[in-house]
């Protein structure tokens, strides 16, 4: 299964966007599907999909990513549960009811 | 010879039975290490050097006797200050608190006073320990000895510093998220997060422990045989048990150990960071340990839930000050937890609830492995001044994923110095063991002890 992500980055910078998604990538071990930048003037688009990455490991992807000056997520990407269903759904895993 | 405020306690009640020292005079040693150092570091509060001496000389007659009333007879120790003892106000660090006397000792005070240590004074923290930094409203900024400018982490910040000074060898923190862990591994020192209840404490809460923190593993193993001893005023204490703590020696063939180098969220480990946390995992690979990767495993949604359950349960307590005393607060900590007020019950449960989401995740990715390696902090240290490495209180645990997820787990985990950024600071290593094998991290941190390169010498502050 592939999980897509787009970002918008305040950044021309080509060449440090791209040195931080390589070390990124290395370091989470990710196998990268598509990786596609487009730079516009002090702009970049990006899009990249991973293969086969757990729940924990994309997630871990996406807050890597953010953490690169300048991005946002851009909406249309595969994105994981929203929190309060995560939430929800650990509580309920973690501590049913009982008595 | 080293400094007699430089000595270990395992040395120091060595030289005490073979009457080569005696209390007195390493007392003596450590007070005036402490008068040289102490204005510009800032690690102590009810600094009571007359009452150590008198202590230092009943001990001196024990020893004469040859009759130690335990384990650390003569050895000089700081406390945390939240950690009661008898007659001395409970600051927590913050100028809001009042300061009435402690109407007893917590356990581990009570531990070390009965095996005959010598308190000399309590350490600083941050407001309500819920900083990992020296920044507090009610203490003076607590420093780094490494670096002064640096800050010493917290939230026993100032036992890091103290140990690291040379405040003698024995001193004592608490740790819900990083407390001890962090300082131990921004200042180069040693500290233990003991299996939860393996220490009783009181208040016990959830995540919640107290540990050792000395400048070698020997020294932690010597003061967790005092106070792992039973309480009954801790409601969440493990069965005592005998544990040969001084026991460390261990064959590391055949180990299978996980080395974790992205917890999921936070801040990224930097690359000084991960080449000296590799560089140990490879020591350990040399002496025959199999060492693997271990991916992320813990999520955004984890940290923003126990961030919201602790702000919760923050406010619940500081909501109930005037605004007088809630101006008093510093205002960090105040923004924190303010924004609470108006969480709802479900917003505070489903934060409550990534507890056990944390904890399930740490077990299972500890099935398979005998320990886990990780960096302590993603970062070394930054400047004194600032509340966390990132100093924004929306923002505030960016830097203690790898040390909080083994608060919720329960597991034994210890920090100790695996190198240097290129400005000097010390760079943290954490072990993280299986439930309850406290004896496990301490043995794996005492072979990487002998195994690691030589450690520069310890700063000198005065």
């Amino acid at each position: 299964m592939s999980d897509t992500m787009r970002y918008t980055i305040e950044s021309g910078d080509l060449e440090n966007i791209v040195s931080r998604l390589l070390d990124i990538v290395r370091r989470l071990g990710v196998n990268v599907s598509k990786l596609a930048i487009e730079v516009d003037g002090g702009k970049a688009n990006l899009e990249i999909a991973v293969s086969s990455a757990s729940h924990a490991v994309a997630n871990t992807l996406r807050e890597r990513i953010a953490q690169i000056e300048g991005a946002r997520p851009l909406p249309g990407a595969s994105m994981a549960p929203p929190e309060n269903q995560i939430a929800l759904n650990n509580t309920h895993a973690a501590t049913p009811l009982q008595n | 010879m080293s400094e007699l405020a430089d000595l270990s306690a395992v040395d120091l009640v060595d030289a005490y039975r073979s009457k080569k020292l005696s209390p007195v005079e390493v007392t003596e040693a450590v007070i005036a290490r402490i008068d040289a150092s102490e204005p510009k570091l800032n690690a102590l509060w009810a600094y009571d050097p007359a009452e150590a001496r008198k202590a230092a000389k009943a001990s001196e007659e024990r020893w004469a006797k040859g009759e130690p009333l335990g384990a650390i007879d003569g050895v000089p120790v700081t406390i945390k200050e939240n950690i009661a003892t008898k007659g001395t106000a409970v600051p927590l660090g913050c100028a809001a608190v009042s300061l009435t006397p402690a109407a007893a000792d917590a356990p581990p005070a009570a531990r070390t006073r009965e095996a005959g240590g010598i308190l000399l004074a309590k350490t600083t923290m941050p407001d309500y320990g819920m900083l990992s930094s020296g920044l507090s409203s009610f203490h003076k900024l607590a420093r780094n000895p490494w670096d002064l400018s640096a800050n010493p982490g917290g939230s026993s910040a100032g036992a890091g510093a103290a140990a690291a000074a040379g405040y003698g060898p024995l001193h004592i923190g608490t740790d819900i998220g990083g407390s001890v862990r962090l300082p131990a591994g921004w200042c180069g020192i040693v500290g233990l997060k003991p299996s939860a209840g393996r220490v009783p404490i009181n208040p016990p809460f959830i995540g919640r422990v107290a540990g050792p923190m000395t400048r070698t593993v020997a020294d932690t193993a010597l003061y967790m045989s005092v106070l792992s001893k039973p309480d009954a005023r801790d409601t969440m204490a493990l069965p005592y048990a005998d544990i040969p703590w001084l026991d460390l020696d261990r064959d590391l063939k055949g180990l299978k150990i996980g080395l974790w180098l992205d917890a999921g969220f936070g801040q990224s480990v930097t690359q000084e960071t991960e080449q000296a946390v590799k560089k140990a995992a490879q020591l350990f690979a040399d002496a025959g340990a199999i060492i693997e990767p271990i991916g992320p495993f813990l999520t955004r949604e984890m940290i923003d839930g126990l961030d919201r359950f602790w702000r919760a349960r923050g406010w619940e307590d500081v909501s109930r000050l005037s605004p007088e005393k809630q101006a008093q607060i510093l205002p960090y900590i105040f923004d924190w937890i303010k924004t609470a007020e108006n969480f709802s019950g479900r917003e505070v449960y489903t934060g409550f609830a990534q507890i056990d989401a944390m904890r399930n995740a740490l077990h299972a990715a500890l099935a398979g492995y005998d320990f886990i390696l990780s960096p302590t902090a993603p970062t070394a240290s930054y400047p004194a001044e600032w509340a966390s490495p990132v100093n924004d209180p929306q923002k505030p645990f960016e830097h203690i994923a790898f040390t909080v997820a083994v608060n919720m787990g329960g597991q034994p985990a210890v920090s100790i110095n695996c190198g240097y950024t290129a400005g000097g600071l010390p760079i943290g290593l954490q072990i993280i063991g299986q439930q309850f094998d406290d004896i496990g991290v301490l043995r794996l941190a005492r072979a990487y002890e002998t195994m690691r390169p030589e450690q520069r010498p310890w700063p000198k502050v005065a």
